[in-house]
């Protein structure tokens, strides 16, 4: 049952969402302000420039209004998805974007599931067999997936299975649901494991902090079997703080996903805005970053969603 | 008795304070040691440093020295890594790197310190709408990831190797001010915080001299492990030829002309980014071995005074 507190609770963080949103346009719209040379120069720096090209951008942008207008102006424009013009690719900025967030959003997704597939029965056992020679063959597998960025790790996946084995294709997207399967499944586990990893570290001392409460003591006492107390009572008080970050590392997630599927050839997001970054492209790159602040707060909110389904003190207690 | 003459009293003051840092280092030394994570990663670090000070006594080669006859050899004894497509030697170009990591970690450390902590510390001590307004802004910065924000600051500003690190480093000044903060927030509640502003001491000598070095072993674990994410993440910036450019010695640097090479020969690809791991690997373990030991207590109780 959702009661009026839940609601309140949910409607507070929802508005703190629209102000983190609001916020990073304003972040980023006053970082293109300082940047050195007129941000004319700045939007217009993908390309040649004719003069006639400098006075639409001035139109478009409004730059001949004082820069609160400015910003009022191109926040409008943004609310109503118009999210600008490309000029290094000669196109608008939405229909760029439509072309490749699928992509990115399938190895995001994907190597969500791989790294919840991989760390939290690790974490458990891990946890539950604190000091074990499992536990520590784990942790130092964890650190050495976390110590080796996703682009090394990627390289060499493709110097190994795609030129050496010649077992896995070394570049494109593939297409139909197994042809993408098959191209999307080692960038997502590469980067699934690097997110597996901190996701271990977070289970495993979770588990090792909620062993040792009172109340798994009583369940002990009460001589229910250890199995049943580490899967019913443990793991399951353990999980919650691992959901709450795995909320934060979203954004991360992204960023990274575009990376792997630059190194992997995948004409996806992480190219068009690595070279737009470049190119000093600069609608491309205030476009992702706008997306990626969005998909960041929506998640956090349905992370909060889960979390006061499966912890309902949270919404009685207040956000701290 | 006479009395002891100025000169004698400045001496024995400084001995006094040359024995504190000596303690200090000692004691340091000793927690290090007490986990076997650390002190492997500690050992990788200080690797990291010697070779970074020795670079021109290490290095085989002169790291820019072309030889245009000897392209992207394979590794063999006179070039021990190979050469890459310019005919530098690998390894005297991955020991000179080391600088440029060592580099990538003072700035962080150092943006960290300066503009984390002190902002964690206001935060936290004076709480209410300072708290408030500081808070709400760390939560818009970290709502952007770091890489991300990183690219966005390259944009706008340019793309070279100042501009990259000092990127880098501003992305993880969010979390150390949180850490920091949440730290100075159950600190300032202690009797002796009280005690000092009952003395009257001004905000600062609280802040800084009873709240500051009892937050140390949260801030030193957590800027350890940020040296080492902000070596992956200058790396791949580097790597996507958006942070530090070639011919510049950097591992990412090199990894990134390497790339374009990499089905005549793996090897110029290869070491630069093991370098990257090793010492990414260093940081995290140093990291992770100090925050079983300072934050969970460690396995040997005796470290903990």
């Amino acid at each position: 049952m959702i009661s009026s507190r839940t609601v309140q609770y949910l409607l507070k963080r929802l508005g703190f969402g629209v102000f983190i949103v609001w916020a990073v346009t304003l972040l980023v719209f006053v970082l293109l302000q300082i940047s050195p040379g007129s941000p004319a120069d700045v939007l217009l720096s993908g390309g040649v420039v004719t003069e006639e090209m400098r006075q639409s951008v001035i139109e478009q942008y409004n730059l001949n209004e004082p820069w609160y207008v400015q910003y009022f102006l191109w926040l409008k424009d943004v609310a109503a998805g118009d999210l600008g013009y490309s000029f290094s690719q000669q196109r608008p900025v939405a229909g760029l974007i439509a072309d490749r967030w699928a992509i990115t959003f399938q190895i995001v997704g994907l190597s969500m599931l791989l790294a919840t597939l991989l760390s939290i029965p690790t974490g458990i056992i891990a946890g539950a067999n604190h000091g074990s020679v499992v536990d520590r063959l784990l942790t130092v597998t964890a650190i050495v997936g976390v110590s080796i960025p996703v682009f090394v790790s990627g390289v060499l996946a493709i110097l190994i299975f795609s030129f050496h084995l010649n077992v896995l294709p070394s570049g494109g997207a593939g297409s139909g649901f197994v042809g993408r399967l098959t191209h999307i499944f080692v960038p997502s586990l590469l980067l699934g494991g690097m997110v597996g990893a901190l996701m271990f570290r977070m289970m495993r001392a979770g588990m090792r902090d909620v062993l040792e409460k009172d109340y798994i003591e009583t369940c002990t006492a009460m001589g229910l079997p250890r199995r049943q107390i580490i899967l019913k009572y443990a793991a399951k008080n353990a999980i919650a703080p691992v959901l709450t970050v795995s909320g934060l590392w979203i954004g991360f997630l992204i960023v990274y996903a575009m990376v792997v599927e630059f190194v992997f050839g995948m004409g996806g997001l992480g190219r068009l805005i690595i070279h737009a970054v470049e190119a000093q492209d600069f609608p491309i790159v205030l476009a992702g970053t706008i997306i990626t602040a969005v998909v960041f707060v929506v998640s956090n909110i349905v992370v909060d969603l889960l979390y006061t389904w499966a912890d309902p003190r949270v919404a009685v207690g207040g956000s701290e | 008795m006479s009395q002891p003459t100025e000169r004698e009293r400045v001496g024995s003051k400084r001995r006094l304070q040359e024995s504190r840092v000596l303690r200090g280092l000692f004691r340091g030394w000793r927690v290090i040691r007490s986990n076997s994570m650390a002190t492997v990663g500690f050992l990788i670090v200080s690797a990291l440093v010697v070779v970074a000070i020795l670079a021109p006594v290490l290095a085989p080669h002169p790291p820019d020295a072309q030889n245009l006859q000897n392209t992207l050899a394979p590794p063999s004894a006179e070039h021990p890594f190979g050469t890459d497509n310019t005919g530098r030697d690998v390894l005297s170009r991955i020991i000179f790197g080391t600088r440029y990591a060592l580099a990538i970690a003072i700035v962080v450390i150092t943006l960290e310190t300066l503009i984390g902590v002190s902002l964690g510390l206001v935060a936290g001590y004076y709480r209410g709408k300072v708290d408030e307004s500081v808070m709400r802004l760390l939560d818009v910065l970290v709502s952007i990831p770091p890489l991300l924000l990183a690219m966005v600051i390259v944009t706008t500003f340019g793309i070279n190797i100042w501009n990259a690190m000092i990127a880098i480093g501003i992305v993880y000044v969010p979390m150390m001010s949180r850490t920091v903060r949440s730290s100075a927030l159950s600190i300032r509640e202690e009797t002796y915080v009280q005690a000092a502003e009952g003395l009257g001491y001004s905000d600062s000598r609280v802040m800084l001299k009873h709240i500051l070095p009892n937050s140390v072993p949260p801030i030193v674990v957590l800027g350890t492990t940020d040296v080492a994410y902000a070596l992956i993440d200058v790396a791949t910036l580097s790597y996507l030829g958006l942070g530090i450019q070639p011919p510049t010695a950097s591992w990412g640097a090199m990894a990134n002309a390497a790339q374009g090479y990499i089905l005549v020969t793996p090897w110029p690809i290869v070491f630069p980014t093991l370098a990257i791991a090793i010492a990414v690997l260093g940081f995290n373990l140093l990291g992770m071995g100090l925050r079983e030991v300072l934050l969970y207590g460690g396995d040997h109780e005796e470290v903990v005074e």
